[in-house]
């Protein structure tokens, strides 16, 4: 017997031990009656409610402040990480609350097409203007390229797209992929200075998740990267420097390039940079 | 006003649930009892695997965003891949300890020392790269082509090869080491 035999028949005889209960129809079913768990949506609503109340209470604060007492960014930032990490000011909010790409309109408009807002963001993120984008139930798949810039039809594709329309146009308002899963993240000040920690699981070559912050204006303001697992999805891990970046709407881009340096995954997600 | 958007919502809710049930019916009906056999693979007992299966359908039929139709299979084979692997890291102590006593439980109709060979072959499947083990399981067991392993695993075909021919290699030198 060779080893391809072998194998097999050890699998074959390993299946053959296993059957399902009988009244597993009836368990899955009653599980998918339950009520679901609770989205990401909610779970950012949450995440904004708190933040503004505890803004409200740090502009409280700071206009409270005697003028002698100084309004620069160096006081400013002598608070607590958690200070720090709600401060979100209405001014700074998006202009578009669902808006993650473009956060705000561009000087010659909103994109036209929904095709148009993606291409907008991949080009930003990846430098390339020949994503494929096709409309499927899921969304807006955007299809992988290979090292040529070629899209790959049979490989998954590298992230789905759900858009919204603003104003006259379009704009991304979530980028998701199955390897790359964004659930939040947090605000911290560090001996390093003031910096974004994601939160979320990843599967990427080597672990390794690019990062790119870019501000409203659709520029890259912050990269870096983050650690996910490299063989199963793993938490991530590390954090991004925000020190020195401008208060108010971002994007957070990240992907995985792979061995070949083009995007195979992409996910993003909207932050609002608070003061600090 | 009130009740009539309510009772939209109420028709709409009651639709998406029709069509949750048809599709988990006939998914369930394609799929399950497969996916349970590959969770065996790499999880020992039957209800952590059915655990692991039931959430990959809850996974898929649950979410707001659903899959690209054509796409389901290989979306939960990828589901049942994590999570039994998962639950693998978990119990990985237990397992070793396990496998050291007792390598695998003979079949009624498998004489002790085929058992104990097959032990010895899914041991070594098991202690393979995670990607390498995956590809093999999807292989000779599903008897899934490159191009549906390659969809499973979120890899390309030429990967997907190159996995195969590695952990055949490995396979080859450690059963040998073993007789």
């Amino acid at each position: 017997m060779n080893t391809e035999d072998a194998v097999r028949d050890a699998l074959v005889a390993r299946a053959a031990q296993v059957e399902p209960s009988r009244d597993a129809y009836a368990q899955l079913a009653g599980r998918l009656q339950r009520p679901r768990r609770t989205s990401w949506r909610p779970a950012r609503l949450a995440w904004a409610a708190s933040a503004a109340v505890l803004g409200v209470v740090v502009i409280a604060i700071a206009t409270t402040r005697s003028p002698d007492q100084g309004t620069d960014r160096g006081q400013a930032v002598a608070t607590s990480t958690e200070t720090a990490a709600v401060a979100t000011p209405t001014a700074l909010l998006p202009d578009h609350a669902d808006a993650l790409w473009p956060l705000s309109e561009p000087a010659g408009g909103w994109p036209s097409t929904p095709e148009g807002a993606i291409e907008d963001l991949w080009t930003a993120a990846f430098g390339t203007t020949d994503a494929q984008i096709r409309q499927t139930n899921a969304g807006y798949e955007v299809l992988r390229v290979d090292e040529s810039g070629q899209p790959v039809q049979s490989s998954p594709p590298a992230a789905v797209a759900e858009l919204v329309a603003v104003g006259d146009g379009w704009a991304v308002a979530d980028l998701t992929n199955p390897q790359i899963s964004l659930s939040g993240g947090s605000f911290e000040t560090t001996e390093s200075g003031f910096a974004y920690r994601p939160a979320g699981r990843a599967w990427a070559f080597e672990g390794h998740v690019t990062v790119q912050v870019f501000d409203a204006g659709g520029a890259v303001v912050a990269e870096g990267f983050v650690m996910g697992g490299g063989t199963e999805l793993l938490p991530l891990s590390g954090s991004i420097s925000l020190e020195g970046i401008e208060p108010g709407p971002a994007t957070i881009v990240y992907s995985d390039r792979g061995g070949l340096g083009v995007p195979v995954w992409a996910a993003a997600e909207r932050i609002v940079v608070p003061m600090h | 006003m009130t009740a009539l958007v309510q009772a939209v919502r109420v028709d709409t809710d009651a639709e998406a649930n029709v069509e949750i049930g048809a599709q988990l019916r006939r998914l369930y009906d394609e799929h399950y009892r497969s996916l349970v056999k590959l969770a065996a693979f790499y999880v020992d007992d039957v209800g952590s695997c059915e655990e692991v299966v039931q959430d990959a359908f809850v996974a898929l039929l649950g979410r707001e965003r659903r899959v690209t139709p054509g796409k389901e299979a290989a979306y939960l084979r990828s589901a049942v891949l994590n999570g039994a692997r998962s639950a693998l890291r978990k119990r990985r102590v237990r397992r070793q300890q396990r496998d050291q006593a007792v390598p695998f439980p003979a079949s009624p109709e498998a004489t002790a020392v085929a058992a104990t060979e097959r032990g010895e072959v899914l041991a070594v499947i098991r202690n393979l790269p995670a990607k390498q083990a995956d590809v093999v399981v999807l292989r000779y067991w599903f008897d899934l082509s490159e191009a549906e392993i390659a969809q499973t695993l979120g890899m390309a075909r030429g990967t997907v090869k190159s996995h195969s021919h590695r952990a055949l290699k490995t396979l080859a030198e450690r059963l040998e080491d073993h007789r």
